[in-house]
């Protein structure tokens, strides 16, 4: 049997484990590894453009919306989020998130513009390092970027420097 | 290959900074120097839901570069009020266009009137040619030579420009260079 993630093995730690998918992301329930509940799901993600890694976790929607951090994180599986408790959880904070929690910032989705002002279709994936939320490569359709292109991103578009042939 | 675009269809196209990701304008008009075959600078009116003319300008020198989908600028600090641009974008002259201009070879012969700009995509608005109503009928494109004589009324063009009349923006810009070196031979 095979399926996305199957390819994170036990021993999958350093740059050779296998990429998470951002979009598969979503939905995915948040567990707590000291009682075992289910927090919510995963609604959406902080991107950091600067850092060009996945900051945080949106858990639940609307006004009950709750970020956790990558760095907060004990597991980002196939199957589940794990936490360490409910108290890993916080409110949105800062402009950013807010705009995240109330989705109006998913990379998945957004309309990718090349820095030459070319229109280059919409984001459909993100693969990132499941230890450490940095993202390898944004993925627009057919085409595979990879993530040091990601230059900006915010209500409009997210930009990837893309020099033309 | 590289991208033409025509300046008509730069209108109305966002301005969207780089790093922010964030439609903080969309195109109003261009304002265009014919003698030195680039923009100037772009006029802007508001996104969105308080739509209207904006009072800032975008001079040329802070354009990233111009596409067939977005006009790319670093940030909203490339917005500048009129009186800190340029004279020539702050307060642009009014009758500096060369639409309805009659283009003449030095020989005298008329190829047309200049119904649009030809741009270079992803440059910071440089002009490469001109769509034409061709004295002959129909639509033609020629490319621009570095520089050239600009009245007001008529442009006046090399006499080899008449060799590189072509039908579309493809034929265009495999023609600019070739023109282009073919001058650079000749004088």
């Amino acid at each position: 049997m095979s399926g996305p993630g199957d390819g994170a093995g036990p021993g999958g730690t350093g740059p050779g484990h296998a990429a998470a998918s951002l979009r598969d992301a979503v939905g995915r329930p948040v567990m707590s590894r000291a009682t075992a509940e289910n927090l919510g799901r995963v609604s959406h993600v902080v991107i950091d453009v600067g850092n060009g890694t996945a900051r945080a976790l949106v858990v639940g929607s609307g006004k009950k919306a709750q970020v956790v951090d990558w760095t907060a994180l004990s597991g980002f599986g196939p199957d589940a989020v794990m936490v360490g408790d409910e108290a890993s959880l916080r409110s949105p904070a800062g402009e950013l998130e807010e705009a995240v929690a109330a989705g109006r910032r998913d990379l998945v989705g957004a309309r990718a513009l090349s820095t030459e002002g070319v229109a280059l279709g919409a984001v459909t994936d993100a693969d990132l390092d499941p230890e450490t939320g940095r993202l390898l490569q944004v993925r627009v359709g057919d085409m595979v970027f990879d993530a040091g292109s990601l230059v900006g991103m915010g209500s409009y578009a997210v930009v990837l420097a893309v020099v033309s042939t | 290959m590289r991208t033409l675009l025509l300046a008509s269809e730069v209108n109305g196209l966002p301005v969207v900074t780089i790093t922010g990701g964030d439609d903080v304008a969309e195109v109003k008009d261009i304002i265009y120097s014919p003698e030195a075959g680039r923009l100037l600078g772009i006029t802007l009116n508001k996104r969105g839901f308080l739509r209207g003319r904006m009072k800032e300008v975008l001079p040329a020198e802070s354009i990233a570069a111009i596409g067939p989908d977005a006009v790319m600028i670093t940030d909203d600090n490339c917005l500048v009020s009129p009186d800190q641009a340029p004279e020539d974008v702050g307060r642009p002259a009014s009758k500096r266009n060369v639409i309805g201009n009659d283009v003449l070879t030095e020989r005298g012969a008329s190829l047309g009137t200049v119904t649009d700009l030809v741009l270079l995509g992803g440059s910071r608005g440089d002009v490469v040619g001109y769509r034409l109503d061709k004295a002959t009928g129909g639509v033609g494109f020629i490319p621009l030579p570095a520089q050239l004589a600009v009245s007001g009324v008529a442009l006046v063009v090399p006499d080899a420009t008449e060799d590189f009349v072509r039908d579309d923006l493809v034929g265009l810009g495999a023609a600019v260079d070739e023109y282009r070196a073919r001058l650079g031979m000749a004088t």
